[in-house]
């Protein structure tokens, strides 16, 4: 019993160091009142050690390939795979933390285990081979962002915790009602059950009520992670949620949350495929053309860039479905499918954090920069600035030398492998129409005249950050090679 | 030295970054410097095609072809070749660069560093367009010159010059990204291989053909441009500085009709075949719609704009033609118009640096003020409407030469065309130049400088070298069509049958 239980938690090793490190930040900042600078240094500092070596095991973890799968847990190179992009996205949004969080007040050294929290929920989240482990995972996830995204301290941010929080747990409500209707028809939770008991189900000759059942579950489940991953018509929450959290936060809830939520969706569809007639092709692929078209249609209208950014977020999902929707067609080759997601949910991390770590920079302290008009004339103010922005732009758009081109390209000839050539058409014009207000951003910095906004100077961390990601974008729309190598090797062995 | 003799299309492509870089050391204030240095370095692009010209064989194949597997997961390679097609747009574009960054020298005072480095990220683009022989880098080099267009109408362009620039750059990615969809497909299609020389004898069924031809052709028809899908152009010439009008007219509307030539006739054969009466008519209405628009402009940069709809008209008729002569004079045409209508624009922004505008109506007896600008400016008008003696009356002879063969009734209307050109040419070399001069303002203007003078030389020369001489261009252009399948699909078009 023990060795089962050791063995398992050895495989959740990063679930264990990240909520373990979160837990013990806790104790300094329990005992202190307010936060001197120091104290914040040092949890700064320590956030940052625990998750560098959470990547480090995880990485030679992916590397060393061992999987486990005991039913309850399931560590394989899916799994960790998506940890390197979780841990990714927490290393990031704790370095564009640094200024924001530092504003003084009660319980500010919460943020970083909360971050930490919500980073080992999204792990434990990849790592679930049981349904209700998803959804304890998937809970904790989803509480300690509820609690960041009311960090701001404002009416705004209290609204959008508020909101996330109500609809929130309304969306997870529809998941454990979906998972207890599974429970009903095949008697287990585990994945890997769901995934056996299928032909036995339908086999038989009273398969009439349970083959509704069995629909009526897997409805229930798409309708709590689409939520999650904002998919329209479950997307009403994100942006006034978005817009009213700290920048960090938001940043990290675009990239974070919602890969986490596409793994969920991921584990969920491959567990379901062996059971006959569910259309899960057609489904995603509406699911994808609603949420592409409507994200892009009223991300035009927005002045608000967090606004912009976070319709346009809803946009880049409906992208990322069109490659779950390939994954489940009949005869597509899964390893190219989901490693075009793993790609564009990696890639997409990249460009939406630094896009955010701008608007992040543009807002210190006055609380400016969250109009795209605040952003007139940054070329000719603070060059390099604009030119990140203008790449992040630019690679969010689509187009060529970027890492944003890579992964929609990738997406697209998955896609058209299997012949969903109208969704890839979809997809092509809404690129298109995103150009427009993605350049809009572009020509607010270098077309117009400049304003008499403050700029504060660059700090280190921001500078890094922006430099990193620059290169990231750059790098990996140049030579993606090795990253596609890794997203295809991890997708080659599916177990549960 | 053998590295770079082995890989000179590599050396060539990625020369103008040694430009890039250097422009990045030096301060930005120094803006005379800057334009010196980046004049300098569009030189090294230059002298390269120059190199390959004289190394290079018309046996028809590609040559300094260079192969290195980059994303060997997509099966996508890094894949260089030149054929006599390529090697004439390479040279024009490597000259078109040098003499636009010469002619930027007063006018641009603003954020020069970035407008010189634009221009030579833009010249990348438009290289790598003309060299590649993969599919994707294909994409990759279409789309990169995207942005840099973009900013270059945007920051330095005239007073509508964001309308301008959005709508350029909406145009374009909509038509370029369904030829994305369209290069997977095809990709699927030629067993997983971007190669374009292995996609030559792919005999694809003929619906496929025609889904696929329709999508690169829409790509390439917005970039020609033709008629109706070319709304975008004379905002963004008019828009645009002198020197990026320069670039747009001089190589970015050719690779449009390159993509063409290279791409959706060669690959798509029956299908472009079974298009060809409709692309046919709308080459033709653009002809003599982009005439009849020119002569009604009140302002020079937009009448050159709209010729340049009716001089591309021509070009795409030659390419449709079925005929050794039309598809000749087309790519022949294409040189001649990148070097005929560039000199306009760089004339035109001449004397728009002087005055300030460029309303004809402000203008009046020029000949006997700026003489030396009156006659270069005469020599490449008649150069424009095909002047025997001019390059454009080999490029025009050949295409009506080579279309009457199968398609006379296009040729008889487009040899009206011809005469429109002299129309709306000659009629506002009238205007402008001959007549009484009534503002007392043009009497301050001054003549040609040194610096214009050596800068518009090349063109003329090229202008009378072609027109009396074009034998060496012809030479490199025919083996290259021939052995490009071009003849299959003119063979095809000559026959009206389907060839096995």
């Amino acid at each position: 019993m023990s060795s089962w239980l050791l063995l398992n938690l050895k495989a959740l090793l990063p679930f264990v160091l990240l909520a373990g490190g979160g837990a013990l930040l806790l104790i300094p900042a329990a005992f202190s009142r307010g936060l001197p600078e120091r104290r914040f240094n040092r949890l700064f500092t320590a956030t940052l050690i625990i998750i560098v070596t959470t990547l480090i095991i995880t990485w030679r973890a992916w590397l060393s390939g061992d999987t486990l799968a005991s039913g309850l847990v399931l560590s394989d190179r899916i799994a960790y795979a998506f940890d390197l992009i979780f841990l990714l996205v927490a290393f990031l949004t704790v370095l564009l933390s640094r200024e924001r969080v530092q504003t003084g007040g009660d319980g500010q050294g919460d943020y970083f285990s909360l971050l930490l929290f919500s980073t080992a929920g999204m792990s434990l989240m990849a790592h679930s081979g049981d349904l209700i482990l998803l959804f304890i995972a998937l809970e904790l996830m989803s509480l300690a962002a509820y609690i960041l995204s009311a960090f701001q301290r404002d009416n705004k941010s209290a609204e959008a915790a508020l909101k996330y929080f109500i609809l929130g747990s309304f969306a997870s409500a529809f998941l454990l009602y979906g998972i207890a209707l599974i429970y009903g028809a095949t008697g287990t939770t585990h994945l890997s059950g769901i995934a056996e008991a299928a032909p036995n189900l339908f086999g038989a000759s009273e398969s009439g009520g349970t083959v509704w059942l069995v629909r009526l579950s897997v409805a229930l489940l798409l309708v709590g992670l689409s939520f999650k991953i904002a998919a329209v018509p479950f997307h009403l929450w994100m942006p006034d949620v978005y817009e009213g959290s700290p920048t960090p936060v938001t940043a990290f809830m675009a990239s974070g949350v919602k890969a986490a939520a596409f793994v969920a969706l991921i584990r969920v569809a491959l567990a379901f495929f062996p059971f006959p007639d569910i259309p899960w092709t057609s489904v995603l692929s509406w699911l994808a053309i609603l949420t592409m078209t409507l994200g892009n249609l009223i991300a035009l209208k927005q002045s608000n860039i967090k606004r912009m950014l976070a319709y346009s977020s809803i946009a880049h999902t409906g992208y990322a479905l069109i490659g779950v929707a390939t994954a489940m067609q009949q005869g597509a080759i899964l390893e190219d499918a989901l490693a075009s997601v793993f790609f564009y949910l990696l890639g997409y991390a990249l460009m939406t954090t630094g896009a955010f770590a701008v608007v992040t920079f543009m807002g210190q302290g006055t609380g400016e920069g969250e109009q795209i008009g605040d952003y007139a004339g940054l070329g000719q103010k603070h060059p390099m600035l604009a030119l990140t922005m203008t790449l992040f732009m630019i690679s969010l758009t689509g187009i060529p030398p970027t890492v944003g081109f890579i992964g929609k390209f990738t997406l697209f000839k998955a896609a058209l492998d299997v012949g969903l050539t109208g969704l890839v058409i979809v997809a092509v014009l809404n690129s298109a129409v995103s150009a427009f207000y993605y350049l809009g951003v572009v020509s607010m910095i270098y077309f117009h005249k400049e304003r008499d906004a403050f700029i504060p100077p660059l700090s280190t961390p921001l500078l890094f950050l922006l430099g990193f990601l620059s290169i990231g974008v750059l790098y990996f729309g140049l030579f993606p090679e090795e990253l596609f190598v890794i997203a295809r090797e991890t997708f080659k062995v599916i177990v549960f | 030295m053998s590295y770079f003799n082995n890989h000179l299309l590599s050396a060539l492509l990625l020369s103008p970054l040694l430009g890039v870089l250097a422009l990045l050391v030096l301060p930005g204030q120094a803006t005379r410097l800057l334009k010196k240095t980046a004049f300098v370095f569009s030189l090294i692009p230059f002298f390269i095609a120059l190199l390959l010209y004289s190394r290079f064989e018309p046996v028809g194949t590609f040559q300094f072809t260079e192969t290195v597997p980059w994303i060997p997961s997509f099966s996508i390679f890094y894949r260089l070749g030149l054929d006599g097609v390529s090697l004439l747009l390479v040279l024009l574009t490597t000259l078109l660069v040098p003499l636009v960054l010469a002619a930027s020298w007063t006018d641009v005072q603003k954020q020069v560093r970035e407008y010189c480095i634009l221009f030579l990220i833009l010249e990348i683009g438009m290289l790598g367009v003309f060299l590649t022989l993969d599919l994707f880098l294909f994409y990759i080099f279409w789309e990169l010159m995207l942005i840099p267009m973009y900013l270059l109408i945007g920051i330095w362009g005239g007073q509508r010059r964001l309308y301008a620039a959005i709508k350029f750059v909406l145009y374009t990615m909509v038509g370029s990204l369904l030829m994305l969809a369209a290069l997977i497909t095809l990709y699927f299609k030629a067993g997983q291989s971007f190669d374009l020389t292995q996609m030559r004898g792919l005999h694809l069924p003929l619906e496929t053909q025609q889904w696929l031809f329709l999508a690169f052709a829409l790509a390439f028809a917005i970039k020609v441009p033709l008629f109706p899908l070319h709304t975008w152009l004379p905002d963004a010439h008019t828009e645009a500085p002198t020197g990026a009008s320069v670039i747009l007219a001089g190589v970015l509307l050719k690779m449009g009709t390159y993509g063409f030539f290279r791409f959706a006739l060669p690959l798509f054969p029956e299908a472009t075949h079974y298009f060809s009466p409709l692309l046919i008519t709308l080459a033709v209405i653009g002809i003599l719609y982009g005439a009849l628009v020119s002569m009604v402009q009140p302002d020079m940069k937009k009448l050159v704009a709209y010729s340049s709809v009716a001089h591309l008209g021509f070009v795409m008729l030659g390419l449709l033609s079925g005929t050794m002569e039309g598809v000749s004079g087309a790519v022949l045409q294409m040189i001649n118009h990148g070097i005929s209508t560039g000199a306009l624009f760089f004339l035109v922004g001449m004397l728009y640096e002087r005055r300030h505008s460029r309303r004809i109506s402000d203008y009046g007896g020029l000949a006997s003020l700026m003489p030396w600008y009156t006659v270069a400016f005469v020599i490449v008008s008649l150069s424009s409407i095909g002047l025997p003696g001019t390059n454009g009356f080999i490029g025009e002879f050949l295409i009506l030469l080579g279309s009457f063969r199968f398609h006379p009734v296009a040729a008889c209307l487009a040899t009206g065309g011809v005469i429109f050109a002299a129309v709306y040419l000659l009629w506002m070399v009238l205007r402008v130049f001959y007549g009484k001069n009534t503002h007392a303002e043009n009497n301050l203007l001054k003549d040609l400088n040194g610096r214009e003078i050596a800068l518009l030389l090349p063109l003329l020369a090229l202008i009378f070298w072609i027109g009396f001489y074009p034998k060496p261009l012809l030479d490199k252009i025919g083996p290259s069509i021939e052995q490009w399948g071009l003849m299959q699909t003119t063979e095809l078009l000559q026959n009206g049958e389907v060839r096995p």
